[in-house]
């Protein structure tokens, strides 16, 4: 697997791979020991018992690389998603994979604190461990994905989750007594007992859903309206439900409120889109299926059959209050994106630039690869081409191709061919930018 | 506009051409990594890269490519190569007389009134590696160029993508009465940003016309020595 290509000019799948290397290591160590003829037999037995156990781990590890190789995941973007990484300051070892699955994901291994501690590390298991920023994130994209670009935008809201700790909120956003009363009114209405249990439910809901609103933020930060479009494409396909559960807010909530992001401003994102394109973003664009929310009382009832009361009631409790939340956590993340990374924020100014530049030539078959202004050459951003691949998708898809040829071929092609050229010119970015940090 | 002549166009006419804002007339190669290495002031071609993505020419069990003989020619081609994609920074070898296929780093869109050349640079050449047989590029066309490689050397070469293996002669195209050419040739078969491995070998008028040319006798007999499993009755050939 060490001759496999693995794009992107990251370390992480060397590093993963040291890792299972170090582990095997330590295996065939334990079997060296049981060879010994001064090691008794129960020990001898134990040791080649706990060395098929390693193995096996590490087979394990090699599956949790699975995707990552250039045949699997469009080794065009891989580079870019780096430079995001590292421009949102992740420090961690990471890499990126696409798999069959439905959604994005952003997994955490924590593998040094259960391999530090087996028996005899061999030293090339020290080594790799020590060489790892733990925790090992590994990012997933969902293969469907990979069929057009602009949906990646998503990622960013999985490298949100890498940093969302640091977005601090005040202790006083929420006040759980009262949110806790409601809660538990509700579930007396029903004669059904709340107590210490309910109380720990619910900041665990809220947790979770805060960690979504902060994840939302900082791609929205990054990203622009590309975000909302990927996000509100993402609730589409997903099959148009409510999307509210103990983990996540309600679908219709958060492209509001990405929306309500997108519009402040003078101008904002949605006024620069709208006077480029022509489309005013709505809450529903990109995403006219999504279901509305319900009323409570049906809310409640459909979330209850499905989770069970006492999260139900958490549920449809906390939502009233989550705009409110959400927008304190939407300002902090800007402060904290202010703060620690500037040079990351996509600002209306930067679309406007981007759609001017790109989107025409878009049109006429020329990939986002870069701008020249009296000579000088600027590479596109991976944020820009998203943007730009999005206002093609929605408002210019019956251009693309038509200067060469013709304005034949289904929809399916020209998104076919629009994909093709964004994944190009984001190829070529990155080149461009790669040539021009070599002094 | 005046009268045009047909010339090549000289490195400051090529940068003119890159730079227009008039996209029916604008140029494009990109990107250019170093521009004044690339585009020379008094020369009159645009030195293109080597890029990422490689085709190697693998066993086949196919006895060869036959566009008539075999049950499907495209299932051949494919099976032809085996795709490599190589990273800026990365590396790839290539042995004597072995024949690959790549693609320059720049992307290429020809306006209407503009053909190019795309021929070999002479160090590479004198090293023994041709980079391109197919060198007449067509007004309208978008991509990434294919490079026909050969080593004709008899020692291995290691290509970068990046290094400079090509160079692009841009000449004007007129219509019929002399002047720019506006048509754009609709419907051509490489048309944006398209894959390095060949989709067919002729167009489908003359694709349909060999097809009945071809004496069947010669075509189950090809398939047959091609190992293919196609029927050999009359009624169930799909070339018929």
């Amino acid at each position: 697997m060490r001759a496999v290509t693995y794009p992107g000019h990251h370390p992480g799948p060397g590093q993963w791979l040291d890792v299972v290397s170090g582990t095997l290591d330590t295996a065939m160590g334990w079997l060296e020991v049981a060879r010994l003829p001064t090691t008794a037999d129960d020990e001898a037995l134990r040791r080649v018992r706990d060395a098929e156990e390693l193995g096996r781990f590490a087979y394990q590890l090699l599956q949790e690389l699975d995707g990552a190789d250039a045949d699997q995941i469009p080794h065009q973007i891989v580079g870019p998603f780096q430079r995001w990484v590292r421009g949102l300051g992740i420090g961690n070892s990471i890499f990126f994979r696409a798999d069959h699955v439905a959604n994005y994901e952003l997994a955490r291994f924590y593998l040094d604190e259960s391999l530090k501690n087996v028996d005899d590390p061999s030293p090339s298991l020290r080594r790799a461990l020590d060489s790892v920023e733990w925790p090992f994130l590994r990012l997933t994209v969902p293969s469907q994905a990979m069929g057009m670009l602009p949906h990646f935008a998503i990622v960013g809201h999985e490298l949100g989750h890498a940093i969302q700790e640091r977005i601090a909120l005040g202790s006083n956003i929420v006040d759980p007594t009262a949110l806790l009363s409601a809660i538990r009114r509700r579930l007396e209405e029903e004669n059904l007992p709340s107590g210490r249990a309910t109380d720990l439910e619910m900041h665990k809901v809220l947790a979770s859903w805060i960690q979504e609103f902060k994840s939302d933020a900082v791609a929205l930060l990054i990203a622009g309206p590309a975000f909302l479009f990927a996000l509100s494409g993402f609730f589409e396909i997903s099959g148009g439900s409510y999307g509210i559960s103990p983990t996540h807010p309600p679908s219709d909530l958060r492209r509001r409120l990405v929306l309500e992001r997108l519009r402040a401003g003078a101008p904002g994102h949605a006024e620069v889109f709208e006077r480029v394109t022509g489309m005013r973003i709505e809450d529903d664009s990109n995403s006219p299926n999504v279901a509305r929310l319900p009323g409570a009382a049906e809310l409640y009832s459909e979330l209850k059959a499905r989770y069970g009361a006492e999260q139900a009631a958490i549920c449809v409790e906390v939502l009233p209050l989550a705009e409110e939340i959400a927008a304190a956590v939407f300002d902090e993340a800007e402060i904290m994106m202010t703060r620690d990374a500037p040079d990351m924020i996509y600002r209306p100014e930067q679309l406007e630039r981007d759609l001017l530049d790109h989107l025409d030539p878009l049109c006429a078959l020329i990939p986002p690869i870069e701008t020249r202004h009296e000579g000088v050459a600027r590479p596109a951003s991976l944020s820009g081409t998203l943007n730009v691949g999005w206002a093609a998708l929605l408002t210019r898809l019956d251009d693309i191709g038509r200067p060469t040829a013709g304005a034949t071929g289904s929809e399916t092609m020209r998104m076919e061919k629009l994909h093709e050229l964004l994944l190009k010119g984001v190829e070529l970015a990155e080149a461009r930018t790669m040539w021009d940090e070599r002094p | 506009m005046g009268r045009a002549s047909v010339t090549a166009l000289s490195s400051g006419a090529i940068a003119a051409r890159m730079e227009t804002a008039d996209l029916d007339r604008r140029l494009v190669v990109s990107p250019i990594l170093d521009p004044a290495a690339q585009i020379k002031p008094g020369q009159a071609a645009v030195d293109v890269r080597l890029g990422f993505d490689f085709c190697l020419v693998t066993a086949s069990r196919h006895g060869s490519i036959d566009e008539f003989g075999s049950e499907n020619p495209l299932e051949s081609l494919s099976e032809l190569y085996r795709r490599e994609f190589v990273p800026l920074g990365g590396r790839i070898t290539i042995h004597p007389h072995q024949f690959m296929l790549a693609q320059t780093l720049e992307y290429l869109r020809l306006p209407s009134d503009l053909m190019a050349y795309v021929v070999g640079r002479s160090t590479w050449g004198r090293l023994g590696l041709i980079v391109a047989t197919a060198v007449g590029i067509h007004p309208g066309f978008a991509g990434s160029l294919t490079l026909e490689l050969r080593n004709l050397g008899e020692t291995p070469l290691t290509l970068y993508p990046g290094q400079a293996v090509a160079q692009l002669f841009f000449h004007h195209v007129v219509d019929a009465s002399g002047e720019p050419a506006s048509e754009k040739a609709a419907g051509t078969q490489y048309t944006g940003t398209v894959d390095m491995i060949p989709r067919r070998l002729s167009d489908a008028v003359t694709a349909r016309k060999l097809r009945g040319l071809v004496r069947p006798h010669d075509r189950m007999s090809t398939a047959d020595e091609a190992g293919s499993e196609t029927p050999t009755g009359a009624d169930q050939n799909p070339f018929q």
